[in-house]
C-alpha cells in the first residue's frame, strides 16, 4: 500500500516538474483570451493564477538583486508588468461577468474560485437586500419582487468564433430551428458557431475562442 | 478583445534580432530564456523584449522570414485569385507588420512592405465581409472561417455576431419566448431570496 503510495506521489512529482513556468503562462494567456470571448463564466483556473503569483513574487525578489541599471532588470521588470497584466485583466474580465449575472452564477457557484465566491455573496447581500427593502414598502404586485425576473442569464446561444486544438472524435451538432446539422471538427479548424454546440468542449480546453 | 489585446499577443511572437552589445548572462524569462547575447551574432527574443531594446539603440531587428516583398507580392495575388481565405505566414502578421514596420524601422523597404502587407489585409478583409453578408442573408448558424487570422476576426466580430444573435433571436417560435418573458411568479419572495442570503448569516 505505501509502495503504492509512493509511486503515486513520485508521479505527482513528476508531473509538476513537466509544467514548466513557461507552459503554466501559456494556459493563463489561452484562459485570458477564452474568458474575454465567451458568453458565461468558465471553470477557474484559480490554481494556475496562484502558481503565476508565486513565481511572479519569486522573480521580483531576484529582481530586486538585480542593479535597477542593469538591462537585464529592464526586461525582467517590463515581463512582470506584462504578466501582472494578464493576470489582472483575466480576474477582471470574471468579475464583471459575476456582476452581471449574479443570480444565475450563484446557482451555477461550482465554476468559482473560494475568493470569487465570497466576492459574490458580498456583491448579491449589498445589492439584494436594499432592493428588497424597496419593495417591501410599494404597495400590492409592484411591490412582488420576482427572483427570476432579476436573473440574467447568459446567452449560450450567442455565436462565437471558435478554434479547435484537437480532431474531435464527436460529431458537434448545431440546431437551427427544426433542423439540425452535424459538424466534423478537426484540429485546428475555425468556424463560427452557436456556443451551445461547443460549450462542453470550450470548458475542458478542447476548443478555443478566437 | 480589442486590437490593443490582440496587438499584446502578436508582442509575444519571436522575432531575431542582432544585439549591439555582449552580454554572456543567460535572462531567464518566465516566457522562457533569452541569451546570452553576443554583438553582431543573430538572436531569437520576444518582439517586446526586441522593442525594449531597439528603443536603446542596443539590438537592430532583423525581419521574419515571411517579411520580403517577392514573397507577399506572390502571396497577394494569391490571395486575390482565391475564393477562400490563404492561409497567412503568420497567425500574426498584421500586428507584427505594425510593430516591426514603424518608420525608422531597421527593416529595409519598410514603407513598400507595409503597402503590400496592407493590400493583403483589404483584400482579406473585403473578403471576409462579402462573405459575411452571403452567410447572413443565405441563412445558418455556422461557417467555416479557416485561416481568418484574429485580428481580421476581432474587425468583423462586433457586426457579424451580433447580427447572428439578432437574426437567430427573431427566428425562434414564439411559443419558446413567452416561457422567458411571462413571469412566472410561482416562486415566492422569501424562498427564493433564502438562498442568497443565508451564506451571510453563517458568515
Amino acid at each position: 500500500m505505501s509502495n503504492l503510495e509512493d509511486m503515486f506521489l513520485n508521479e505527482e512529482e513528476d508531473d509538476e516538474e513537466a509544467i514548466t513556468a513557461k507552459s503554466v503562462l501559456e494556459m493563463i494567456t489561452d484562459a485570458w483570451v477564452n474568458e474575454k470571448l465567451c458568453p458565461e463564466i468558465l471553470p477557474n483556473k484559480a490554481e494556475l493564477v496562484e502558481v503565476m503569483m508565486e513565481q511572479i513574487d519569486q522573480m521580483e525578489e531576484n529582481v530586486l538583486q538585480l542593479q535597477k541599471t542593469d538591462l537585464r532588470s529592464i526586461i525582467h521588470r517590463q515581463e512582470l508588468e506584462r504578466i501582472r497584466y494578464l493576470i489582472r485583466s483575466y480576474l477582471r474580465a470574471r468579475l464583471e461577468k459575476i456582476e452581471f449575472y449574479s443570480v444565475w452564477v450563484f446557482k451555477n457557484q461550482s465554476v468559482l474560485s473560494p475568493q470569487e465566491l465570497a466576492y459574490l455573496k458580498e456583491y448579491l447581500s449589498l445589492s439584494v437586500a436594499p432592493l428588497k427593502n424597496l419593495c417591501d414598502r410599494f404597495p400590492g404586485p409592484a411591490g412582488q419582487l420576482n427572483p427570476k425576473q432579476m436573473e440574467i442569464a447568459p446567452d449560450l446561444e450567442a455565436h462565437v468564433f471558435a478554434k479547435s486544438r484537437v480532431d474531435l472524435p464527436d460529431t458537434i451538432i448545431v440546431h437551427d430551428g427544426p433542423r439540425e446539422e452535424e459538424i466534423t471538427v478537426t484540429k485546428d479548424s475555425q468556424r463560427i458557431v452557436p456556443y451551445s454546440c461547443i460549450r462542453q468542449y470550450v470548458r475542458d480546453d478542447r476548443i478555443k475562442l478566437i | 478583445m480589442n486590437t490593443e489585446e490582440i496587438e499584446f499577443l502578436a508582442e509575444q511572437e519571436e522575432v531575431t534580432i542582432i544585439p549591439k552589445f555582449t552580454d554572456s548572462r543567460v535572462v531567464h524569462l518566465i516566457s522562457g530564456d533569452i541569451g546570452p547575447f553576443r554583438a553582431g551574432i543573430p538572436c531569437v527574443v520576444p518582439i517586446w523584449v526586441a522593442k525594449t531594446l531597439r528603443k536603446k539603440h542596443k539590438c537592430k531587428i532583423v525581419a521574419p522570414e515571411w517579411m520580403e516583398l517577392d514573397l507577399l507580392e506572390q502571396k497577394l495575388e494569391e490571395e486575390k485569385s482565391s475564393r477562400f481565405f490563404t492561409p497567412m505566414p503568420s497567425d500574426h502578421y498584421m500586428g507584427i507588420a505594425h510593430l516591426l514596420l514603424s518608420d525608422d524601422s531597421d527593416i529595409e523597404h519598410a514603407d513598400r512592405l507595409r503597402l503590400t502587407i496592407k493590400n493583403i489585409w483589404d483584400v482579406r478583409v473585403a473578403k471576409a465581409r462579402a462573405s459575411a453578408d452571403t452567410f447572413l442573408k443565405g441563412g445558418g448558424r455556422h461557417a467555416g472561417i479557416d485561416h481568418l487570422t484574429q485580428l481580421e476576426i476581432c474587425n468583423l466580430r462586433p457586426l457579424l455576431l451580433d447580427a447572428l444573435d439578432t437574426k437567430h433571436q427573431l427566428s425562434v417560435p414564439m411559443e419558446n419566448m413567452s416561457a422567458l418573458n411571462t413571469s412566472a411568479a410561482s416562486g415566492s419572495l422569501s424562498e427564493s431570496f433564502s438562498s442568497a442570503s443565508t451564506p451571510r448569516r453563517s458568515q
